[in-house]
């Protein structure tokens, strides 16, 4: 399919879910939501909170299209709104975050083998403010700019957040070995 | 390990799937009229500044025009309301990440006990007066407070309003829980705003027009479980205070705690939540205007503030509200009339 019949598509779904079809709005989870689950994951740390997020953002979706400005990137923007969701539920709920040891489902042709484990558990031990830039930065490939606005934080700090982030991740991997 | 190759494990990090029914989920959650207030990607520039000041404005005149032409007509319905269609709440990108004063422990247990079939509609009209040395009464107008029936993004809810003067309030309320939907208070050439709930969340869009105009918006994950009542309000006087108190179990030596939501937009200056801690502190038989009433003798403290309701035994109405703004000052409600009982509690 050639872009423009990709943009004539996207917008037809876009039109739908902005008219409430259940059918537009199962279109577009099919298309995002396992992107947008991993990127709620990563932020939560917890399967049924990042549940709990997807479930808002499509629940939430057809009112918020309304505001949609058809700038730039649909999936970034999708993507940007279900990372700020992510992030308020972690703040709101303050759960203990969960390393996902169990249940991982490894990517194709991943190995499951002691290094990676001990980098998730790595990841997941580190302090919220460092994990989540570390995540938006290496993970989801954000740029400094991008995390600084939905962090609410300066473009500098996110710098820093994963300078500090990345420096910690090697010595808890050093140390382990 | 490198700092390179670091990158590339990272990025090779696995997550799960997520589970085969979301999707029949959130189809489900749609069609029985769940919404979410999404918080909306943010832009940059003066096109984006002109149409947030455009949003503020034309909100404050909704908010207005909304309180004006409610209390003007008790219509029995109310559905998210067309006028807020194009308007975003803008709440702040990424709050979650925002440090919030830390709100002030409840005395007493969060209020987990609720009846909320007692609660009934009704119109009942206060006379406010100031009482200097128990001596010199000034008379301070008539306040008069409505509960309707109606509903908000498709939830069943009491619609809860006063005015006096040139200040209107009014707030949404849900009628399972007792928790707030939609607020809204203006009073003209001085502010609006409008705050809208979710489960877990409260935005806010706050315009003060005197006596420098600023706009203020802000959003707080709420307190306490989603389960437990919530009040509206940064006065002893609460809006709907005369509500929850309807469906609290009042019995002697009770006591519970709910937690008031005040301006979240402005954070940085006022705790946006304090707890109101209540207590029966006695019984007592109370004349006013609107006649004798066996009451409950109830206290209610907010952070430093602390005032006494007399709330009738049998419907629990509040019947007389007496707040000390000085040892020697004190502002009074006493209950004028009262047409309660469109859909009366059960006996």
């Amino acid at each position: 399919m050639s872009t423009s019949a990709v943009s004539a598509s996207r917008a037809t779904l876009i039109e739908g879910v902005r008219a409430g079809s259940p059918e537009a709005l199962s279109a577009l989870y099919l298309e995002h939501g396992a992107v947008l689950f991993r990127l709620a994951y990563r932020i939560v740390g917890a399967r049924e909170d990042a549940e709990d997020v997807v479930h808002d953002v499509f629940v939430g979706l057809p009112e918020a299209l309304r505001r949609y400005e058809e700038r730039g990137s649909f999936g970034a923007w999708l993507k940007r709104v279900t990372a700020r969701l992510a992030l308020m539920r972690l703040r709101s709920r303050r759960r203990r975050r969960e390393v996902a040891l169990e249940g991982v489902e490894l990517q194709q042709g991943a190995a499951p083998d002691a290094e990676h484990v001990a980098l998730q558990a790595a990841v997941g031990a580190l302090p919220d403010r460092l994990r989540i830039v570390l995540v938006l930065k290496e993970i989801e490939g954000y740029a400094h700019t991008e995390i600084a606005d939905m962090l609410g934080i300066s473009e500098g700090a996110s710098r820093v957040r994963l300078a500090r982030a990345l420096k910690r991740l090697r010595k808890t991997l050093e140390d382990g070995r | 390990m490198t700092l390179d190759s670091l990158r590339a494990e990272l990025r090779k990090l696995s997550a799960p799937h997520p589970s085969s029914d979301l999707l029949a989920r959130i189809l489900a959650s749609r069609a029985k009229g769940a919404r979410v207030i999404l918080p909306t990607a943010r832009g940059t520039g003066q096109g984006l500044r002109s149409a947030r000041v455009a949003a503020a404005a034309a909100a404050v005149v909704g908010v207005v025009w909304g309180s004006m032409s409610l209390l003007g007509s008790r219509s029995s319905t109310r559905t998210w309301p067309p006028r807020f269609d194009e308007v975003t709440l803008l709440p702040r990108a990424a709050f979650g990440q925002e440090r919030q004063p830390r709100a002030a422990e409840p005395r007493y247990p969060l209020i987990a006990t609720l009846e909320p079939t007692r609660v009934h509609s009704g119109e009942w009209t206060y006379d406010v007066r100031s009482i200097t040395d128990g001596v010199f009464t000034s008379p301070q107008g008539h306040r008069t407070v409505i509960i309707v029936e109606g509903s908000y993004g498709g939830r069943p809810a009491w619609v809860m309003s006063e005015s006096y003067g040139d200040f209107g309030d009014t707030v949404f309320v849900d009628r399972s829980v007792l928790r707030p939907l939609h607020h809204e208070r203006s009073r003209t050439g001085r502010f609006a705003f409008v705050q809208e709930f979710s489960r877990d969340s409260v935005f806010e869009l706050l315009r003060v027009s005197h006596p420098k105009a600023r706009t203020f918006q802000g959003s707080a994950a709420l307190p306490g479980p989603s389960a437990s009542p919530l009040t509206v309000s940064w006065s002893p006087f609460s809006i709907d205070t005369p509500l929850l108190l309807q469906a609290v179990p009042l019995e002697r030596r009770w006591q519970g705690s709910v937690f008031s939501v005040n301006w979240v937009s402005m954070a940085d200056r006022l705790p946006p939540f304090t707890p109101v801690d209540l207590r029966v502190v006695g019984a007592q038989a109370v004349t006013v205007p609107a006649g004798t009433f066996d009451c409950w003798k109830v206290e209610a403290r907010q952070g430093e503030y602390t005032w006494l309701l007399w709330v009738s035994k049998d419907r629990q109405w509040v019947i007389k509200s007496q707040y000390r703004n000085a040892p020697d000052w004190v502002t009074e409600r006493v209950l004028v009339s009262a047409t309660g009982g469109l859909t009366p509690p059960a006996p």
